[in-house]
């Protein structure tokens, strides 16, 4: 009677354990949260570093941006070697515009459009690492969908597409304030826009209580089985 | 009062206290698992917090995950002990598990403090060694993500019933009421 009774109780408390994890899963879905650990760790590998600001995952949605690598690039400009900008430019850094608001780019690929482009990586690499900082923070910026690899190569090489029709060189894409995007100092300075990926989190550790006890019951009886087994035929 | 009896009243005495410790430490495993759950939860996402937070939450999750091991201890001993008088059993899996998640845990944490920005060390390290790191702390900490909810739910039997103990002990029981009735 009280082996039913612990039965019964045990079996309620596993209903109000789904009912929670499918009501948390559904407005995690909702609200674009719930993605799969797969995609997570894609987005993962191809992660960049966010300067101060920490590390941004690539392609994920509402991610913030790379301001202070965004910032960098004008500094970063005025190191590279302007003369080293091919004629050719132009047409690559169209296609590249093209690619890169479809596909999310990975370091060797961003460095080779870069390259193709007319950048003088080595240089601009260079003059990022005495600030700290790397090609990293630039990929950051180009993924999160602020700039595109062409506009990052025109500024970089110093040819921006402001200069052919007669305007200075627009500052839009570089926010100076870094706590617009995260990046400030302060220790209790939360982003409460990403609050579902705190609560994916939650949701991950509960779908995967239910996952173990679904298993672990066949689970459970093949190895009594296998336990009773040999005891049998002994 | 003869000595059987006072005897007797010794041993109730020594056991009511030590159900006393055993309920305070079940009550302090409670807390300090909650406190944990939480703040791995919020450690995890990054951009939540921030990174100087994350990092000095990464610190403090890191002390009271040894305090969990110590509070552990006996059972850490004794499974070691006796490890392959069993081997087809719930608690070896979970011991597997555990050591698992124990060396992962210590390289996410190595490695957090390795290329941590904001607590003041700044080590000098190569930026491809630095970027490398920084790539296995995220992949080694998804990693972790997956071994807790693994181990919440190895253990969701003593979670449900300690922590309803615990968390909601001062609501009327059910039966107690039915029994009333």
């Amino acid at each position: 009677m009280a082996h039913t009774a612990k039965k019964r109780s045990g079996f309620r408390g596993f209903l109000i354990l789904a009912v929670i994890t499918i009501l948390l899963g559904g407005y995690l879905w909702s609200q674009g949260d719930l993605i799969s650990p797969v995609q997570s760790t894609t987005m993962l590998v191809s992660l960049s570093s966010a300067g101060d600001s920490g590390f941004a995952m690539v392609g994920e949605r509402g991610a913030p941006p790379d301001a202070a690598a965004a910032a960098t690039v004008a500094t970063a400009a005025g190191a590279s070697n302007s003369e080293s900008v091919a004629v050719e430019a132009a047409p690559v850094a169209e296609t590249v515009t093209q690619a890169s608001t479809t596909t999310t780019l990975t370091l060797d690929e961003f460095i080779a459009q870069l390259a193709a482009a007319g950048v003088d990586v080595d240089a601009v690499s260079a003059t990022m690492s005495t600030e700290g900082r790397s090609l990293d923070n630039l990929l950051a910026v180009v993924n999160s969908g602020r700039t595109t690899v062409a506009d990052l190569a025109t500024r970089l090489s110093g040819q921006t597409t402001q200069i052919d029709t007669g305007s200075t060189e627009s500052t839009e894409e570089t926010p100076s304030a870094p706590a617009e995007d995260g990046g400030s100092t302060s220790l209790l300075d939360f982003r409460w826009e990403e609050l579902g990926s705190v609560a994916y989190n939650l949701w991950f550790m509960l779908a995967s209580t239910i996952f173990v006890i679904v298993l672990g019951r066949p689970i459970g009886w093949l190895i009594n089985r296998f336990k009773r087994t040999p005891a049998a035929n002994a | 009062m003869t000595a059987t009896q006072l005897l007797q009243k010794q041993t109730i005495a020594k056991d009511r206290a030590l159900s006393k410790r055993k309920l305070n430490k079940v009550k302090l495993n409670v807390y300090l698992d909650l406190l944990l759950t939480a703040v791995f939860v919020v450690e995890m996402e990054e951009h939540f917090t921030g990174l100087p937070l994350h990092e000095v939450l990464g610190l403090l999750f890191a002390v009271a995950f040894l305090l969990h091991i110590i509070l552990h201890w006996d059972w850490v001993v004794s499974i070691t002990k006796t490890f392959f008088k069993k081997v087809l059993h719930e608690s070896r899996f979970n011991y597997v598990l555990n050591v698992a998640l124990f060396a992962d845990m210590a390289f996410v944490t190595i490695s957090g403090i390795l290329i941590s920005r904001t607590l003041g060390l700044n080590l000098a390290l190569g930026e491809d060694f630095r970027r490398t790191l920084q790539t296995l702390h995220m992949v080694g900490s998804e990693l972790v993500l997956i071994i807790v909810a693994l181990h919440v739910a190895m253990h969701w039997k003593w979670i449900k019933t300690n922590g309803s103990k615990t968390l909601f002990g001062w609501l009327p029981r059910r039966t107690a009421r039915n029994q009333a009735k």
